[in-house]
């Protein structure tokens, strides 16, 4: 027997099988020290495991994790149904949008074309999908109309009327106050500038007759 | 796995208190003892066996029926023991098996001995304590142990062998060894 074998037999021992060639084990012990000291701390150690207790849980500790586990699990199931109710309003409002968005889409190609659209042909049988978003698309597009009539009406009622634009003509005193103005202004510089003319035509006259009377000296 | 734990179970999931009880009660004092063996502190142990507890029940469902339900809660404990020794890096680990010692000490060298022995456990690397502890103190086969940290028998058995020879060589060093008589 060499020292592998031994050490194989001693986790065998420890294992709790039994050892066979007992004799040969024996024999090798009484030859290599090292494996006669490994084997006899082997007594020792499993003296030390039969010594081994499995440490005891404190009293209430039973309790403590029924009562923490039975929390926990109601904690859980609050927690479900939020989230539950969280993932149905989110649906709802996502139906909601998809709606608004397809019946505004709808009323675009309406006011396009220009020309009435009519329901689409719908199967007999259950409501489907389409022929329901169109019903509500058309109630909303009505009820948007008479609103919008009923607006303009009541506005027309709280302003007075004002009086018809009879031509061209009717510009001319709504464009008088200017014009008047600006002919008092002329007006203002012709008298302002009279001496300086009057001045000017002496001065020429003046000239003119000069030479004629040398001509005549 | 027996028809009883399936039923046990069944009886967990629908949320029916007394079974939930008998659960923990049938598997509180392993877990509590593997805690307390992994983390070397009782105080720690009592709070991840709330922890194990509260991971086994919101887990129960995806348990595997056609296996033991022993191997899978001594699963979740070693790597629950193993979370929590990571996350106490800042803390010191108090031994105190010394206290468990010393209130049930025998009257002769055996409490030295006990001594020798917890002080070499918690000197083993995690994995080694764990399959030590299971095989030696809790007597689990090597299947169940292989089943519950998700490693091979032959993992296991390796892991096994060298836990020993350390606990072994500390208790040689230490002279708690009574030599054989020489030929």
């Amino acid at each position: 027997m060499n020292c592998v074998q031994s050490h194989d037999l001693l986790q065998r021992r420890l294992d709790g099988e039994a050892i066979p060639n007992r004799a040969a084990l024996d024999q090798h012990l009484n030859n290599c020290p090292e494996c006669r000291h490994l084997h006899a701390a082997a007594g020792s150690f499993e003296e030390g495991l039969r010594l081994l207790t499995i440490p005891v849980a404190p009293k209430g500790l039973t309790a403590a994790i029924v009562g923490q586990v039975m929390a926990d699990r109601r904690a859980r199931q609050r927690r479900r149904r939020w989230v539950a109710v969280a993932a149905l309003a989110a649906g709802v409002l996502v139906a909601v949008f998809v709606a608004r968005e397809s019946l505004s889409t709808t009323q675009s190609v309406r006011v396009i074309a220009g020309k009435a659209v009519e329901r689409p042909a719908v199967a007999e049988g259950p409501p489907s999908l389409a022929g329901s978003l169109f019903d509500v698309g058309e109630a909303v597009a009505g009820l948007t109309r008479r609103t919008a009539t009923e607006t303009v009406g009541q506005t027309r009622l709280l302003i007075p009327d004002a009086p018809p634009l009879t031509g061209p003509d009717s510009v001319g005193p709504m464009l008088d106050p200017p014009a008047q103005s600006l002919k008092q202004a002329g007006q203002g510089v012709a008298v302002a500038l009279d001496p300086v003319t009057s001045s000017a035509k002496r001065a020429f006259s003046m000239f003119i007759r000069e030479p004629s009377g040398t001509e005549k000296q | 796995m027996s028809a009883d734990e399936a039923a046990l179970v069944q009886r967990c999931l629908r949320g029916e208190g007394p079974a939930i009880q008998a659960l923990v009660e049938r598997f509180q004092a392993e877990v509590f003892g593997l805690c307390v063996r992994l983390l070397n502190h009782r105080h720690d142990a009592e709070d991840v066996v709330q922890e194990v507890f509260l991971r086994v029940f919101r887990s129960l469902r995806r348990w595997d029926s056609s296996r033991p339900l022993k191997p899978w809660i001594m699963g979740i404990t070693v790597n629950r023991c193993r979370t929590w020794i990571s996350q106490r890096v800042r803390r010191p680990e108090l031994a105190d098996y010394l206290q468990e010692t010393a209130a049930d000490a025998p009257a002769d060298d055996s409490a030295e001995l006990l001594h020798e022995i917890h002080a070499a456990l918690s000197e083993l690397r995690p994995e080694y304590r764990s399959v030590f502890v299971l095989f030696h103190e809790h007597g689990q086969p090597y299947e169940e142990i292989a089943e519950a940290l998700d490693r091979p028998v032959g993992t296991i058995k390796t892991w096994l062998h060298r836990a020993r020879i350390e606990v072994l060589d500390r208790l040689r060093r230490r002279g708690m060894v009574t030599e054989l008589p020489q030929p």
